[in-house]
């Protein structure tokens, strides 16, 4: 991986769509991760492997609009999953459901199956603040509590648990070095949060998420505000994470989708018009328009 | 292909404009590059400017005025003793305490009820904002009703606050017969014979005068300590007045004697008035009174006929008492007519409040009330959403995520708020002067019930007084209530910058 966010374009420009996609496109996966993944799978393999968060029959409105239409979608344990498409169409409202943020929007409803292992999560009798301890979350924009960085780590663990002095160094220590933050602020845990870059923020936030010891980490596009070293790092984070966790990622960036993610949906208008291993999606998509979209000439 | 999309409507646009269109685009442009209106828009430009910097600087100029003005009248007067005296007749011996810790106790009770309340409406409004139809609506009443609040003039708040808490509407009695009260001991007073007050206990300030026997418990007045008091009717202790009226002439007359006729004057008097107090078998300590009766006797010395008896007189009486209380200590008779009066305790509470302080605060909190929510308000709008849902994806509860992330991120908001509400406290006089009056208050609140006075209304009443030395004073009070506004302001400054400032 030491080619990624150097070579790639990490954004189509409008003057040369063509030969850059059609050159990186397919190729790209295969060429800068071919180390991941050991095995190539094959699209059926999701519904093989053990599943996190079960999507079945899906539908979800704003009011009287319509924004997810039957999505069936198997995220497979400890692996990264992508949602990709054109902004609007839903890649972010199904993500804020997989934890319930939605409830936060009075007109937000939701029918059909999302299950955690099992659990039915939107089912009245579900704890939201359970489901929330279980899934984590990283936003867009880096979101630090103008608080010191120790505390902006500890504030989750603290929130479900009385812990010790000790228990929560630890807690910290550990959450820190998941997030690869560790040897960048160890001297420094108690200065503001504020006071890092952009970049060391939104591990701060990845930190912070993951230190409740959820089961999924969600990501909603968690790179778009940063630049492509930034963007590098984190995605070198996502690679590590996945060892632990399962993380659902949206993200408009095909290069990262391609680079960083085992599993991949495309979506369009609130559907899922294709959804298969990175690989198959990348280099041997089965509908037109999913070519057409990671290849640049729609959307 | 999307540069295509947006390309075509517009071409096919322009190529359907009409000729006209065309014309008129070329003269707007044509006038667009020759146009040059610079000197017009300097002239306005200056004249702007020079509008604003008069009025600026005239209100500044005013300020300085005014302030230049108090200062030089009242700084002279501003000293220790002012602060610490009471009001007074005489401009120069007047002072400023009761009204100094009234201000204190009256902003100090506001700010109390004021901050909770005020805070915890402005997260209800805020943070848990219905969407139900019945509940919205109810938040808007609340809403709209607020906004209206702060405009109300405070003399209404006045009329609110001796309605709502100082008569509690009627329906607890009066202040002088509340329906409720705690901390507080209701007396009959007596005076002895021997000219002492006792105390004994009624159940209510409006109970009926108690009939006294031999059973009834007495306290001492000032110290509460059961006393023992003989009770007496009158004709069993006349004789005992009797000889007391006897002895009492036959030394007055002894030491008219001795003043008139000997003209002893020196030792010589002391030894004389000492030998008729033996003779007259008085029972006092003679020590007692020599103290007040010699200097006088010594006055009337050269004195004689009427002036003489005045002053015999005058130096007799407190004789009389002494000697009476030597005799007759706790001797009461039985028809003595008793006085009412009570002793409160520093907690002393009742329904109604009655004009105390504790209404004057509450009433201040009316006025301070909305200018905290508002400010309350706006300073958690500004907490960032991005953090609240940052707390809540990590399983915050909401009551979790706005104690530990929106209140604390509102705080120099909310800080702000409540420092200028308070300086706006400080100096209400309109609503203070509903509650408790114009009074002539001597003494600092000793409870919550306490009649009291505040700095605005004693500037107030000395401001309108014709002497143009209490105008002096009146200058010094305003002096002190400008530095306390200004201790105030700073501290809001400080806050703020404290709790801007990452660690």
């Amino acid at each position: 991986m030491p080619l990624r966010s150097t070579t790639m374009p990490t954004n189509p420009t409008p003057s040369t769509p063509e030969p850059v996609y059609a050159s990186v496109g397919p190729t790209g996966p295969s060429v800068t991760r071919p180390t991941v993944r050991s095995t190539e799978q094959s699209s059926h393999a999701a519904s093989q492997a053990e599943v996190s968060v079960r999507i079945n029959g899906f539908n979800a409105w704003y009011g009287d609009f319509h924004a997810l239409k039957n999505i069936n979608l198997n995220h497979p344990r400890q692996k990264v999953t992508a949602y990709i498409g054109s902004s609007g169409c839903g890649k972010s409202t199904l993500l804020r459901w997989i934890n319930r943020m939605n409830d936060l929007i009075p007109t937000a409803r939701a029918a059909g199956t999302l299950e955690l292992h099992g659990d039915n999560i939107l089912s009245p009798a579900c704890d939201v603040v359970e489901l929330r301890k279980r899934v984590g979350m990283v936003f867009q924009k880096p979101n630090p509590f103008p608080k010191s960085i120790y505390d902006n780590v500890a504030y989750g663990p603290r929130l479900h648990a009385r812990l010790t002095r000790d228990e929560t160094d630890a807690l910290v220590e550990r959450s820190l070095k998941a997030a690869a933050l560790w040897d960048e602020v160890s001297h420094r845990l108690k200065h503001s949060a504020l006071g890092l870059s952009g970049g060391q923020q939104q591990r701060l936030c990845i930190a912070r998420a993951i230190a409740c010891n959820p089961e999924v980490l969600l990501m909603d596009e968690p790179c778009s505000a940063l630049d492509p070293i930034a963007t590098g790092k984190i995605e070198d984070l996502i690679d590590d994470l996945r060892t632990t966790y399962t993380v659902v990622i949206v993200t408009h960036n095909m290069q990262q989708a391609a680079r960083c993610s085992d599993y991949c949906a495309f979506m369009h208008l609130g559907e899922v018009v294709e959804f298969g291993s990175t690989t198959k999606i990348f280099q041997n998509p089965e509908k037109k328009q999913t070519e057409d979209y990671i290849t640049g000439r729609f959307g | 292909m999307a540069t295509n999309m947006t390309d075509q409507p517009t071409t096919s646009k322009r190529a359907t404009a009409s000729q006209g269109d065309v014309e008129l685009l070329g003269r707007a442009s044509e006038k667009l590059r020759a146009g040059n209106r610079r000197g017009r828009r300097q002239v306005i430009e200056r004249a702007f400017r020079a509008v604003a910097m008069s009025a600026a600087t005239l209100s500044v100029l005013l300020l300085a005025w005014l302030l230049g003005s108090i200062l030089l009248r009242g700084i002279g007067h501003l000293s220790w003793d002012f602060l610490r005296g009471v009001p007074s007749r005489v401009a120069s011996e007047a002072g400023l305490m009761p009204a100094v810790v009234g201000t204190i106790f009256i902003c100090v009770i506001a700010a109390c009820f004021a901050i909770p309340i005020g805070v915890g409406t402005a997260i209800l409004l805020e943070e848990y904002r219905p969407y139900r139809r019945p509940w919205r609506q109810f938040h808007d009443f609340v809403q709209l009703n607020i906004t209206n609040l702060a405009g109300v003039p405070s003399l209404v708040y006045g009329l609110l606050g001796l309605t709502a808490f100082a008569n509690v509407f009627g329906a607890f009695g009066t202040a002088k017969s509340p329906g409720f009260e705690f901390g507080i001991g209701h007396y009959d007073q007596f005076v002895t014979a021997g000219g002492i007050a006792v105390l004994t206990p009624v159940d209510r300030s409006d109970a009926t005068p108690t009939a006294i026997n031999s059973t009834t418990p007495f306290f001492d007045r000032d110290t509460l300590a059961p006393m023992v008091v003989k009770v007496v009717e009158p004709e069993s202790i006349q004789k005992e007045m009797q000889d007391l009226d006897r002895d009492l002439e036959a030394f007055s007359a002894s030491v008219a004697r001795i003043v008139s006729e000997e003209k002893l004057t020196g030792s010589a008097l002391d030894e004389a008035v000492a030998r008729a107090w033996t003779e007259a078998g008085l029972q006092a300590d003679p020590e007692s009174i020599k103290s007040s009766l010699v200097p006088i006797l010594a006055e009337a010395a050269g004195q004689s006929g009427r002036e003489l008896r005045r002053t015999l007189r005058r130096a007799l009486r407190p004789l009389e008492q002494a000697e009476s209380a030597a005799r007759l200590p706790d001797v009461l008779l039985t028809n003595s007519v008793p006085n009412r009066t009570s002793v409160t305790s520093p907690w002393y509470f009742r329904i109604p409040l009655g004009r105390g302080v504790l209404t004057g605060g509450l009433t201040l909190m009316l006025v301070i009330l909305p200018i905290i929510i508002i400010s309350a308000q706006e300073s958690l709008r500004a907490v960032s959403g991005s953090l609240r849902q940052a707390s809540l994806a990590m399983g915050a509860s909401k009551w979790q995520t706005i104690w530990r992330v929106t209140l604390p991120g509102s705080i120099p908001g909310v800080m702000t708020g409540i420092i200028l509400a308070m300086s706006r406290a400080i100096g209400e006089a309109a609503p203070i002067l509903i509650i408790a009056g114009i009074v002539y208050i001597t003494f600092a609140p000793s409870h919550l019930m306490d009649d009291f006075t505040a700095l605005p209304l004693q500037v107030y009443n000395w401001a309108s007084r014709p002497q143009s030395e209490f105008h002096d004073i009146a200058a010094a009070g305003i002096i002190l209530l400008l530095m306390l506004l200004l201790v105030f302001n700073g501290v809001a400054v400080l806050i703020r910058q404290l709790s801007q400032k990452p660690h």
